[in-house]
């Protein structure tokens, strides 16, 4: 078990600090979950990269990131909103509600236009026969 | 809470606060050393005691060691001072890209001045040969600057082969010796050095107080940098802080005490830490493992954003790169002069161990780091992709 860090020491917003020191959706999909689509955004290049996965049969989600806290919170908070909210509503989620729920300041605006972009290209990766399983 | 960021700043020794507190006494203790009655003699004494034991240390004269404010005030006094006394124009400096940004940014304001600069890029281990200095050298060098020992990855520069050479040619050399103090043996007068910058608050003394060492014979002639007044021989106006002073003159005592005995604890701890560390598969050793000052390990995540790091430990005191830029969270300069690429660069730590540093301490520092590199690997999908 690895613990998680208790203190925010370097003042991240609590919502990203709460999802930070311990996100519940990071990781992968199981291996034989069917019918798994993903995407991403970022990349290595640009040193920060967010991948959503979502099982559209069981409607779990799961986010991998590398970046930031404020990466990683973003991908948290989307996979539990793919979780918690019927396609029409998450896929039409933008950058400006990620940035005011999870209170992101202005230098790090990027991290939640990642997440917009990310769940674009989730949400076109869903074949038209399984929307309403996720919904 | 574990404190290594030791190269960063070290916490004030006990017996250095004893000897200072005396000093800040309102009623016997205050005078200013500079006054010719009682009280500023004794204050000038005090002064004097302090400035032999830095001296001992370095293997120098006292009369050739100037108070400053800190190394970042004997980098400006020492280059500045040197160049500005033989005039700019025309003048030429070699120096490195990993110095400390207190000698950087001081030859960036003097190019626009006119001096002409050369920055030499470190090895791959890390460290600037002696050749490299030679090779740069042009008749119109006026002076070579140069770390003893490098802030970021403990890299000992071969300071004493190269000051032998410079001084064969008539080239002024001035050392950054702040993290060479007190661990590494130094002997100015067997080692031809013009200039040497040290501090106080490297040494568990306090902060505020440095000193600038001023080679007499051959003499290195330096115009003053702060006017009025005359101190220090007029190379340094302004009243002398007599309890810092006494504090530093202490510290360097203590250091020269324990040096032998410490370097090998020290290194002994810092390979604890690095074989603790090594559990993890693709890390990287930015620190030489020879030619390195015993206290310092910098090492490379690969894997493990940097900022996402640094909060995974908040309990850990360590430095990401340089503790001086670290606020702009941009990736080591230093590192990235070794030839690290930005990701790896922006996911070092530097872990530096001292005087007060246990090996419970090392081992529980470990644990928290490759707990937390395991979990953002854990999460990351470049770390999936690269499995």
């Amino acid at each position: 078990m690895i613990a998680e860090p208790t203190v925010n020491v370097f003042g991240y917003p609590a919502p990203v600090w709460q999802r930070f020191r311990a996100p519940r959706h990071a990781g992968r999909l199981p291996a034989d979950a069917i019918g798994v689509v993903e995407a991403q955004a970022g990349s290595a290049a640009a040193r920060t990269m967010l991948r959503l996965q979502l099982a559209p049969g069981t409607g779990q989600a799961r986010f991998q990131a590398y970046g930031c806290p404020v990466t990683i919170a973003v991908g948290e908070w989307l996979a539990e909103q793919i979780e918690r909210r019927p396609f029409v509503e998450w896929s039409r989620i933008e950058a400006s509600e990620i940035r005011e729920v999870l209170e992101i300041p202005e230098d790090k605006l990027h991290c939640a236009l990642m997440g917009e972009d990310s769940l674009r290209a989730l949400a076109q990766q869903i074949p038209p026969s399984d929307v309403s399983k996720t919904s | 809470m574990i404190y290594l960021d030791y190269a960063a700043t070290t916490p004030l020794d006990p017996r250095v606060r004893d000897a200072m507190l005396p000093w800040l006494d309102a009623e016997t203790h205050f005078g200013n050393p500079a006054s010719d009655h009682a009280m500023g003699r004794s204050a000038r004494a005090a002064v004097e005691q302090a400035r032999t034991e830095v001296a001992a240390l370095l293997g120098c004269g006292p009369d050739e060691i100037v108070w400053t404010s800190g190394a970042t005030e004997s980098n400006n006094l020492a280059i500045k001072g040197a160049l500005e006394f033989r005039g700019l124009q025309g003048a030429h400096l070699v120096t490195s890209r990993i110095e400390h940004k207190a000698v950087l940014d001081t030859c960036r304001y003097l190019e626009t001045q006119g001096l002409r600069v050369t920055y030499l890029t470190p090895q791959a281990d890390g460290l600037i040969a002696a050749e490299q200095v030679l090779a740069a050298l042009r008749p119109e060098t006026a002076m070579v600057s140069l770390m003893w020992v490098n802030n970021e990855t403990g890299a000992i520069n071969p300071v004493a082969a190269l000051a032998s050479q410079l001084r064969e040619r008539g080239v002024l050399f001035h050392v950054d010796a702040v993290q060479a103090a007190g661990k590494l043996a130094i002997d100015l007068a067997q080692t031809p050095i013009d200039l040497l910058s040290v501090s106080g608050h490297k040494l568990y003394g306090p902060k505020g107080i440095g000193a600038l060492f001023v080679r007499k014979r051959p003499r290195a002639r330096l115009a003053p940098q702060i006017h009025g007044g005359g101190h220090e021989q007029g190379m340094r106006s302004g009243t002398l802080a007599t309890q810092q002073i006494v504090g530093c003159g202490m510290a360097f005592r203590l250091a020269g005490e324990a040096m032998a005995d410490e370097a090998h604890r020290l290194l002994a701890l810092r390979e604890r830490l690095w074989t603790a560390l090594q559990v993890l598969p693709r890390i990287y050793r930015n620190s030489p493992a020879e030619a390195g000052v015993p206290g310092i390990l910098n090492v490379s995540f690969d894997g493990a954003e940097g900022e996402s790091l640094r909060a995974m430990l908040p309990a850990l005191m360590v430095s990401s790169g340089s503790a001086c830029s670290s606020a702009t969270r941009e990736p080591s300069y230093v590192l990235r002069a070794l030839g690290r690429d930005d990701e790896l660069a922006g996911s070092s730590l530097r872990l530096s161990m001292g005087r007060f540093t246990t090996s419970a301490q090392v081992d529980a520092a470990a644990a928290q780091v490759v707990e937390a590199v395991t979990r953002l690997r854990a999460w990351s999908p470049l770390w999936d992709a690269a499995a």
